[in-house]
């Protein structure tokens, strides 16, 4: 892996690896949702969107006609910690893909017809949120649990804050957020690193520092005291019950251990959740957790998805499971198969220049080593049963929040 | 990895906007590729690949919906979900459990001509996998309790799946195409044949279609080939030998009803335009692609530009070429607003006329080929992937066309498109399928 960094500060990863004539780039930006007041709810998001709908150069089709030229296609993503972009193209036009990235990043110019539809795609989205019963039961749960912390509202932002946004809003946000400084840009191809160096130093090197210094993340989440209760009815026919509390952000102590406890209860058809209250006791016919990896306090949140019903019963279930692993832990044999399915799971994701790149973007802005990728299966194993154990002790003391999604009638 | 290294590259003519391109690097898919034929009948693929810790293991077995009588249909996809349902040595759940605690990945597919397994784990289950392999293809144990509760899993899965209106679709365009029953009938079958499927039928088909003979097996990754060939030996040996011909159905145009209509409660309006193309062999197929995507892969393609971002008809609209063993489809789907659906079908064919006059030009043909050499490149980036592609040519006996595919591709000019869309996608050859609000 070759790492430099360019005067402006950005950064660039290049990863010179064999394989099928291809060239990937990712670019990362270090700014998302977590940087947004609550009257700025969802303008990372649509600045982001809005990179693709018209450069000085190019209209929004252009963009798009240009990028097909070259075999690619360009897609933006605006998620809680971070923004990126990036593509996947025949390696003999990577240096006109990176001329078509350079682009969109320096040079937008939000043109107001594209606003216009950008907003009435975003608002049509945040309604359809509401065609999700996950989507209704965690916008509730986070929105408890992080209060006015940006982690608390969905990434898409709210329909009032959406609909207020004008041209100088996204300009504003491009220009201080959208910074070299402040991006990581990461290339998987065969080609040799100088060849990547002259096209980043062409095309990148025109792109401005930040002039203000990065904005700071708000203050972590203060954890809430006593279990909590919340329900709400839906249109739906189904019930949910999500719970969860508070858990680590990444590179604070536990998370490896959390992951694995995640795993073992809540990782796929062979997890202890699903297994009892699915398979052997037909409780539920969706049953999962999640503790995702986040720059700022993260969440470990399980749900089920059943019918009305068998919600009591799924739910004192639920609660004797959890108190039993708090009790006595999960066992050995679990841990082992965890870890497995995690270092599989791993090595499967990883094996396309697009997510190789994306992935070298991603361990570099969570400030872990380059060598991340080789050393992963090692850190894993170097988790015993003890230690996942007193995790799950710790974890499971902590008050909870739950979410019941009910039927209206 | 079967590439060569690239050359150094200069950058001098930077200034030209035209001249900002590398060299192409060279790639073969069947580099490194070695077979082996079993006693049985059984051919063997192996592509080691040790870049990553992982292999795939693949079957492909030639049979599908068109090997059954009507009476059968759906019995293939039948067999296939039965396969799983466990074997003389493991349990239902005991197969799935095991491949997903090694975080690997396993399924199946049942087309109209093959049905294809695939096992996905990190290289210490290697041996396990191909072990596991050899038992869902001839010692799967098809047991009774477990067909009375699969048979209502399936049921279910039809009944969803007359849910999903682009499902619908697909099988009214086939109606409309095809004379042929066997053509027109959907893989999955129908409630009445998929209720009267016996243990006896289901074990009868088992025998005679899941042989050595009519699989072919491909295994790629990070293994010794060595003791990989030990271990397909020692599993595979004892398959059942066997092979059948297939009966040929030509695919016949209908004589007269080229158009299906069915009502059901849907939003919007769902319509296809079809023609039918020759079997998967026929040279003419890369020019088809290249035309698929000048017509409808991207914003930058005829159909998507008029239609949907200059005249708003449609809220999507693709083109693509399918192809099969026996006849293929090239098909252009489309859902738009029920008001605008007469609109959209006058549009689309005065867009196909309008290709003799205005030919595809250089510039819409190389985005056509740019856009279809990234995906053939990304379909070898996984060993899933290229096991996948080496199967699905194997199984028909044309390896040599997966290697001549891309350069094919990439040399098929605005002539020969012209002579395709006029072979292919005449007037009357049009067929045509809709489903809409009553």
């Amino acid at each position: 892996m070759h790492r430099w960094k360019l005067p402006n500060g950005l950064v660039v990863l290049y990863a010179q690896e064999p394989g099928v004539p291809l060239a990937a780039a990712t670019l990362l930006v270090k700014t998302g949702t977590i940087h947004e007041t609550p009257v700025e709810a969802g303008l990372a998001s649509f600045t982001a969107d809005m990179l693709l709908a018209g450069t000085r150069r190019r209209s929004a089709r252009q963009i798009g006609a240009t990028i097909e030229s070259v075999g690619a296609r360009l897609g933006i993503q605006c998620a809680e910690d971070y923004s990126d972009t990036g593509f996947i193209t025949p390696i003999e036009e990577l240096p006109r893909g990176m001329e078509v990235l350079a682009d969109i990043l320096l040079d937008p110019i939000f043109p107001d017809a594209e606003i216009r539809k950008a907003r009435a795609h975003i608002l049509a989205s945040l309604r359809s949120r509401e065609d999700s019963i996950f989507a209704i039961a965690h916008d509730r749960w986070a929105g408890e649990a992080y209060g006015e912390h940006p982690y608390g509202r969905p990434v898409d932002g709210l329909a009032k804050t959406v609909g207020a946004f004008t041209r100088d809003h996204l300009r504003a946000w491009h220009r201080g957020q959208w910074r070299a400084s402040q991006a990581i840009l990461s290339i998987n191809a065969s080609l040799p690193p100088a060849t990547i160096q002259a096209i980043v130093a062409d095309r990148f090197g025109p792109w401005k520092s930040a002039t203000a210094p990065a904005r700071e993340p708000p203050k972590s989440p203060t954890p809430w005291t006593g279990d909590r209760r919340r329900e709400l009815s839906s249109r739906f026919e189904q019930a949910y019950v999500m719970t969860g509390f508070l858990a680590p952000a990444v590179g604070q102590p536990n998370c490896l251990e959390l992951n694995i406890l995640n795993t073992v209860l809540g990782g796929g058809m062979s997890s202890r959740l699903f297994v009892q209250l699915r398979e052997e006791l037909g409780l539920a016919y969706e049953v999962s957790s999640f503790f995702p990896t986040r720059r700022q306090t993260s969440e470990w949140v399980i749900y089920l998805g059943l019918s009305p019903q068998k919600r009591q019963i799924a739910t004192e279930r639920l609660e004797r499971m959890l108190e039993a692993v708090q009790r006595q832990g999960v066992t050995a044999k679990e841990v082992q198969q965890a870890k497995h399915m995690m270092k599989g799971s791993f090595l499967m994701e990883r094996q396309t220049r697009r997510r190789r790149a994306w992935y070298a973007a991603w361990w570099e802005f969570l400030g872990l080593r380059t060598d991340y990728e080789h050393t992963y299966a090692k850190r894993i194993d170097s988790i015993t049963r003890e230690a996942v154990n007193a995790v799950a002790k710790k974890m499971l003391a902590q008050p909870r929040l739950t979410v019941d999604v009910v039927p209206k009638h | 990895m079967p590439v060569n290294k690239s050359q150094p590259v200069s950058l001098a003519h930077q200034g030209n906007e035209g001249d900002r391109t590398l060299p192409q690097a060279a790639f073969s898919p069947l580099a490194g590729l070695r077979t082996i034929q079993l006693g049985n009948g059984l051919k063997v693929f192996f592509q080691v690949d040790s870049r990553h810790p992982l292999v795939s293991v693949q079957a492909w077995v030639r049979v599908g919906s068109v090997d059954e009588s009507n009476a059968d249909a759906g019995l293939s996809h039948v067999l296939e979900h039965m396969v799983f349902k466990g074997t003389a040595h493991h349990q239902a759940a005991d197969i799935s459990r095991w491949v997903e605690s090694l975080g690997g990945s396993l399924n199946a597919e049942t087309s109209r001509e093959y049905t294809h397994y695939y096992i996905d784990v990190p290289r210490e289950g290697a041996h396990q996998a191909v072990k596991l392999m050899s038992e869902l293809l001839y010692r799967a144990a098809l047991r009774p309790e477990e067909w009375q509760r699969e048979c209502l899993v399936i049921l279910e899965e039809i009944k969803r799946r007359n849910d999903d209106p682009e499902a619908v679709l697909w099988d009214l365009l086939n109606q409309a195409l095809f004379k042929e029953i066997v053509l027109q009938r959907p893989v999955i079958g129908f409630p009445r044949t998929v209720r009267n499927v016996t243990r006896e039928r289901l074990h009868r088909f088992y025998k005679d279609h899941y042989t050595a003979g009519q699989t072919v097996l491909v295994i790629t990754g990070d293994v010794d080939e060595r003791r990989l060939e030990t271990w397909v030996r020692g599993a595979f040996d004892k398959m059942p030998a066997g092979k059948r011909e297939r009966a040929r159905t030509p695919g016949t145009t209908p004589p007269a009803v080229r158009h299906r209509l069915m009502h059901q409660a849907v939003q919007q309006s769902y319509v296809a335009i079809g023609f039918r193309t020759p079997p998967g062999i026929d040279p003419d197929h890369e020019a088809l692609d290249v035309l698929a995507a000048v017509l409808g892969e991207g914003r930058g393609s005829r159909l998507v530009h008029t239609l949907r971002e200059s005249k708003k008809l449609v809220w999507s609209i693709s083109a693509a070429n399918l192809t099969h063993e026996g006849p293929g489809v090239f098909g252009i789907f489309a859902d738009c607003e029920a008001a605008r659906r007469v609109e959209v079908t006058r549009a689309i064919r005065t867009l196909l006329r309008n290709l003799k006059v205005s030919p595809a030009t250089p510039a819409e043909i190389l985005r056509a080929k740019k856009l279809l050499e990234t995906s053939w490149f990304q379909g070898f980036e996984t060993i899933h992937g290229r096991a996948g592609l080496i199967g699905s040519f194997a199984l028909e006996n044309h390896l040599e066309r997966l290697e001549a595919y891309l350069p094919r591709l990439l040399s098929v000019t605005s002539r020969q498109l012209q002579e395709v869309a006029n072979r292919y996608l005449g007037e009357r050859s049009w067929s045509s399928a809709v489903i809409e609000a009553a």
